[in-house]
């Protein structure tokens, strides 16, 4: 069971592991992947011990005592937390006790992401490195499922927030070794390998707008760089007149598409089916979705811009903010260096999210919903200045923002709507590497028009144009 | 050798857990929720469920982990014990449930005196049904459906049952006392000679079924233990000892297999907690017809009253067959609803004695008849339990009890059936 030996667990195998094993080439493939990655999250912790057992460790936040609080007055937040730290793997259990993990968890809310190298995600997403483990235990997966577990965290990851929003947060946006921007100096040999390494080209910031005449590049803090604007000339609008052409909301990769989606689906399964009603929390609007189509993508890592934009030219109708679950896995998965990814169908129905109702100004692509999905670390959205129910947006207008997090993306759109997508998810395992990109305010699907529609139905047969292909 | 099925093992540890208050046999069990499955389909689906089962379904709405896991926990029953198929099915038969009275049936195999145990029992023992079950939200849920249904078994038309009947629960009230019919009955299974039933009246002077179940015992029947005596600490109720445990401490693993008492947690948190750290405990669990109401143990002024409204149907994942039989009685006294009843004792050695009434299962209703500041006597009424399943336990800080004058039960010399108002204890 060589697949299966980067596992968290301890004992015998489930059911589930079962199954996974049995799907070798698939964990061969991503074992190879998950073993560096684990033992750079292994790095990560010890390092957090390290700091949380000296004199640097910080009081905790009230937010953390209050979250110690109910693990001391729910006997099950106790039972859940104590038994999932010893489920743990002793190689990887880098914390003993709830109170260390607390520790580490105020610890890292009291710091700024920094950007080590190329390939440190655990530095980039420190909590998502602290809770990995102890998350995908059994005992872990339960605790984090536990109202009385999440709200408290909500609440830390909102002080955590506040922290990364202020400016205290920006002595990491500088040219440091570990600083956001190094690399800023190295651009006039963009082929060196040092500059192509740097965190400049990594998180290619020649294509955002940043001041570097102004100290910390002229963001007000962390999460501003975060979510730093792209610029308008690299990013132009597709054809922002015609109400034929869907853009993408967000930069990000495609992960799964399904149609005739049900109201209410067994979303917990291993192919993790959308249920309109929960991946829409019940809103009014569900039922003119009911058989309708989800797309769903992922924003990757840091490169990627974090805000995101009207898809379509119509009228904004409803807005609606769900704070859900941050840490919560499926159980059906396989163990996830990246706290979360694996588990992005089921996220769409119990994460943190945003709800955007969009009417298209053409009647047949009808109503879009854009969902934005917070997935671990501060998992919060910000919707954008001044955005208001009623009033018109057209394509490309900015939505609104991710603050610092993973993040995954779903637009639903009402049956029949959509004619073609053009940036297609891989049709073979969810978990599997795409090099299917979508770009933000990029044409990625033609919607079904009256004007389409009823050339449709007035052409003879054979006039028809060879369409479809000719639209990407 | 034969291996017994580890299903059937786990099962009759449940059951045990429950007091016996459903069969060990699952089958038996399987075949009563058919029965109440029949009974729900052969009525035409109401038109509209009971708004407590509408706020349930509501509540499965919203949570989607939650509605997960019922899901999932409908799916794990085992094919042939299986006899709720969806969450609809669950909702519809929850709605029957909580408009029904238990009713007296003479034939073993078809009692069902608690139809919500036996409609969880098989879920309670998946895997999804030991996660569901200790979630707030869950919980919250059932409760709603469970006040309902007290609140009909505290209304009138539930005494409907109360009558000498085929499936009356005064049944075998004629009969001579000697025959073997009377041996069957009701009227002796549920001991009601030694109770203050009046037959004069309708429905027995009781004017609900929750009067019924929590009806007064004659008071002779009872004698008081060591009446002059402040030392004897008398039992606060009727049941079989689970267990008697000295020298506690304050905060431990209770979910482990040998369940150690968990202070803290069992008194939720409260400022008193610590002071009882290195005391005792003995615990008891009540049967369905045990006498369902409670006494002070000893005498002084109650400090504090307190309900704490926590879990019903959640059980301990069972390991491999208790031998004891008791399932996961010590468990419960950490996570189930239950009541603490602080009583300052008038002898000083004592100091503070915590009664604490805990539910299992059904409707897991408790009530203090006191309230702080009163002066209680020893074997005064203090409380009582609405109907379901329950067992009691009373702490005492360390150095209060000399010696214990009841055992556990696996000591044949003694018998482990304690008797309310008997001497239990002896104090320094």
């Amino acid at each position: 069971m060589a697949e299966i030996d980067h596992d968290t667990r301890t004992g015998p195998m489930s059911e589930d592991e079962m199954v996974q094993a049995a799907h070798s080439g698939r964990l061969a493939v991503a074992g190879a992947k998950i073993d560096p990655q684990f033992d750079q999250i292994s790095e990560f912790q010890r390092h957090v011990r390290m700091e949380i057992e000296s004199d640097r460790n910080p009081p905790w936040r009230p937010e953390v005592q209050e979250l110690w609080d109910v693990i001391r007055v729910e006997p099950f937040v106790r039972m859940y937390a104590e038994l999932g730290i010893e489920q743990i793997r002793p190689m990887r259990r880098h914390f003993d006790t709830v109170k260390q993990m607390l520790d580490a968890i105020n610890y890292v809310t009291h710091t700024a992401p920094i950007f080590r190298d190329t390939s440190s995600i655990s530095w980039q997403f420190p909590l998502s490195a602290i809770m990995n483990f102890w998350m995908g235990t059994p005992a872990g997966k339960r605790l984090m499922r536990m109202p009385q577990f999440n709200d408290p965290m909500n609440k830390i990851m909102k002080a955590w927030c506040c922290f990364l929003d202020s400016e205290e947060s920006r002595y990491v946006l500088n040219q440091d070794q570990y600083g956001w921007f190094q690399g800023y100096d190295l651009r006039g040999d963009p082929n060196s390998e040092a500059f192509k390494n740097s965190a400049w080209a990594y998180n290619k910031l020649d294509e955002y707008e940043v001041d570097m005449s102004k100290p910390y590049g002229g963001f007000p803090s962390y999460n501003a760089f975060f979510h730093r604007m792209i610029r308008d000339e690299v990013r132009k609008i597709s054809d922002p007149e015609t109400n034929r052409t869907i853009c993408s909301p967000n930069d990000g990769v495609a992960w799964a598409l399904q149609r005739f989606v049900q109201e209410e689906d067994a979303f917990w399964l291993k192919s993790q089916a959308y249920s309109m009603g929960n991946l829409l929390a019940q809103s009014e609007f569900t039922e003119r979705f009911v058989g309708g189509t989800v797309y769903q993508s992922y924003v990757n890592g840091g490169a990627d811009w974090h805000g995101f934009s009207s898809p379509i030219n119509g009228t904004l109708v409803g807005l609606k903010l769900i704070t859900g679950y941050a840490w919560a896995e499926s159980q059906v998965v396989g163990p996830d260096p990246m706290s979360g990814p694996y588990s992005q169908g089921w996220a769409a129905g119990v994460a943190t999210r945003g709800l955007v109702f969009i009417e298209s100004d053409d009647e047949y692509a009808g109503l879009v919903c854009v969902v934005p999905i917070g997935l671990t670390e501060v998992s919060s959205l910000k919707w954008a200045d001044g955005l208001e129910v009623g009033q018109h947006l057209n394509k490309g207008d900015l939505l609104g923002n991710f603050s610092f997090g993973g993040s995954s993306f779903a637009m639903v759109f009402e049956p029949n709507a959509v004619r073609e997508f053009g940036v297609v998810p891989p049709t073979h395992g969810r978990n599997d590497q795409s090099n299917q990109t979508l770009f933000a305010k990029k044409r990625f699907a033609v919607a079904h028009t009256r004007e389409h529609i009823e050339y449709m139905r007035s052409a003879p047969l054979n006039a028809r144009p060879n369409d479809g292909s000719t639209d990407f | 050798m034969a291996v017994a099925d580890p299903y059937e093992v786990a099962f009759a540890d449940l059951a045990a857990s429950q007091a016996r208050k459903i069969p060990s046999d699952p089958e038996v069990v399987a075949q009563q929720n058919r029965e109440l499955r029949e009974a729900v389909m052969a009525v035409p689906r109401p038109k509209r469920l009971h708004p407590s089962v509408i706020a349930f379904d509501r509540m499965l709405q919203d949570n989607s982990p939650i509605r997960m896991l019922v899901n999932q926990m409908i799916d794990q029953v085992p094919k042939r014990f299986r006899t709720v198929d969806s969450v609809e099915e669950l909702l519809l038969q929850l709605n029957h449930i909580i408009t029904v009275a238990p009713k007296w049936e003479i034939n073993e195999k078809k009692r069902n005196f608690f139809p919500m145990s036996h409609l969880f029992t098989h879920m309670m023992m998946t895997e999804a049904g030991y996660a569901v079950f200790r979630m707030g939200p869950m919980n919250d849920g059932l409760r709603g459906v469970l006040k309902a249904w007290c609140a009909y078994l505290d209304s009138p038309e539930s005494a409907h049952v109360l009558t000498a009947e085929t499936n009356g629960w005064f049944q075998g009230f004629d009969l001579p006392r000697e025959s073997e019919a009377f041996k069957a009955s009701s009227w002796h299974y549920n001991a009601l000679d030694t109770y203050e039933v009046d037959m004069d009246q309708p429905h027995g002077g009781f004017n609900c079924f929750n009067a019924f179940f929590h009806r007064e015992i004659r008071p002779e029947t009872r004698p008081l233990g060591g009446a002059g005596d402040p030392c004897v600490v008398v039992s606060p109720n009727d049941g079989t000892i689970y267990h008697i445990a000295r020298e506690v401490a304050l905060e431990t693993t209770f979910w482990i297999k040998s369940q150690p008492y968990s202070l803290h947690d069992m008194l939720n948190g409260h400022d008193l907690a610590p002071s009882f750290a290195g005391g005792d405990v003995i615990q008891s669990y009540l049967q369905g017809s045990d006498y369902h109401r409670w006494h002070a143990p000893v005498s002084g002024r109650v400090l504090h009253t307190d309900v704490v409204e926590a879990l019903m149907f959640s059980n301990l994942a069972s390991e491999g067959n208790d031998i004891k039989g008791t399932g996961s009685q010590g468990y419960y006294t950490s996570v189930n609803t239950r009541g603490l009843c602080f009583i300052e004792a008038d002898h000083k050695p004592l100091g503070v004695v915590c009664v604490m009434p805990v539910g299992i299962t059904e409707i897991s209703s408790i009530t203090h008849t006191v309230k702080p500041g009163d002066v209680v006597r020893k074997g005064d009424e203090i409380g009582h339990f609405s109907y379901g399943g329950s067992s009691l336990a009373t702490i005492f800080q360390p150095g209060a009890i000399d010696h214990f004058t009841v055992a556990i039960p696996n000591d044949p010399a003694i018998d482990g059936h304690l008797k309310v108002n008997a001497a239990m204890a002896i104090a320094n």
